[in-house]
């Protein structure tokens, strides 16, 4: 059990608004990146295959091809170098983490099932 | 869609809370004002002091203004009162006694040594070594203003006890082979020679009890300091479970 204390500490870094996203779901990840004095935003777009972790503490997996070859990216969920989640696909899926995606070779690694609610939208 | 709706009501609590620990944050800043000796410590820089006792509450983590997350422990901290001084005069060496805490059932012994502070009795006492006794007063209060972000201390407390534990525990020895026939799993291994010296040289590292003992963990970073609620998050673990007492002394 957290005691409050903690939880009160943790209230204060966490973000007060996050973009709801699932497993399975596309997303493009805005990531502020500081070179010297400039500041600018690259964004990271793939699956997300985990989220993990509770409170300030959550963080979730990114994952895409480049080149054939699978990146994955950790993100904690809370993070300030985090400007933006855009959804891109809901994804549907039966597992909680995507892990199986890693095994996969060619369009199969990149496809999930998606969302029949999705196009209604 | 289900799992977008548990989301949602998450974000719920979390907001309202929020909006709980803003409103008494509030309240207390009046109340702080009212008390006479808050401002006055405020007003003068206050004076270095040899360290100060602590209870851990437990670890988190923050972002820093990088953004880079760092693990932290929260401690609350002091106020601790001054219960005693030590000089060369009367006990060979120059030193603070400070206490931390409320003791709930006390003996006389303990109640008398307390009066002359007047804050109760504490259930956490050390000593502190200090080059100017003058500068304490015994009854004076120790608090977390007395650190800034960035100070860093020596933080000693009672490591969490692993019982009796074997040597690959607790002297990292190499495991056997789990299969393949071996039988030799977690065993020790030799414990020395033969008859040649005809015995097993003292300090050779056996199974045995393993934690539960004083440690230090030095050059400890002081990452932020809350005065209302006496807390310091400190960068990094300190020895102990949560509600050890520990003690944070200043890096001289």
């Amino acid at each position: 059990m957290v005691s409050p204390v903690i939880k009160e500490i943790e209230n204060k870094y966490k973000k007060k608004e996050i973009t709801a996203f699932a497993v399975g779901d596309t997303i493009s990840v805005s990531v502020k990146i500081i070179e010297g004095t400039k500041e600018r935003i690259q964004n990271f777009e793939g699956i997300v295959i985990a989220r993990k972790g509770g409170g300030i503490g959550e963080t979730f997996k990114v994952r895409k091809l480049v080149q054939g070859i699978g990146i994955e990216k950790t993100f904690p969920l809370h993070s300030d170098k985090i400007s933006k989640i855009k959804v891109i696909k809901t994804g549907k899926i039966r597992r909680a983490k995507l892990y199986y995606l890693r095994g996969r070779v060619g369009s199969r690694a990149t496809k999930v099932a998606e969302k029949a609610t999705a196009k209604a939208k | 869609m289900a799992e977008e709706k548990k989301v949602t009501k998450e974000e719920a609590p979390a907001k309202s809370e929020q909006a709980k620990m803003e409103a008494p944050a509030k309240e207390a800043n009046p109340a702080a004002e009212a008390n006479p000796a808050a401002p006055q410590k405020e007003a003068k820089p206050a004076k270095p002091v040899p360290g100060i006792l602590a209870k851990k509450l437990g670890m988190t983590q923050i972002f820093d203004e990088a953004g880079k997350v760092i693990p932290v422990t929260v401690v609350e901290a002091g106020p601790c009162v001054v219960l005693q001084k030590k000089s060369k005069k009367s006990d060979g060496y120059d030193a603070i006694q400070i206490g931390f805490g409320n003791k709930k059932k006390a003996n006389k012994a303990l109640t008398g040594h307390a009066k002359a502070a007047g804050k109760g009795v504490s259930s956490f006492v050390k000593e502190f070594a200090v080059e100017k006794l003058d500068a304490f007063e015994v009854g004076e209060e120790i608090r977390v203003d007395s650190f800034k972000n960035g100070d860093e201390l020596d933080v000693s407390g009672t490591s969490i006890g692993k019982g009796f534990a074997g040597t690959i525990k607790r002297h990292h020895f190499s495991r056997g082979p789990m299969s393949h026939g071996s039988k030799n799993h977690r065993l020790p291994g030799s414990i020395g020679a033969g008859t040649t010296p005809g015995r097993v040289f003292k300090g050779t590292r056996m199974s045995g009890r393993m934690g539960g003992v004083t440690v230090t963990v030095p050059k400890v970073r002081v990452v932020s300091v809350d005065l209302e609620k006496n807390l310091l998050l400190l960068s990094g673990t300190v020895p102990g479970k949560k509600n050890n007492f520990v003690t944070l002394r200043s890096r001289a």
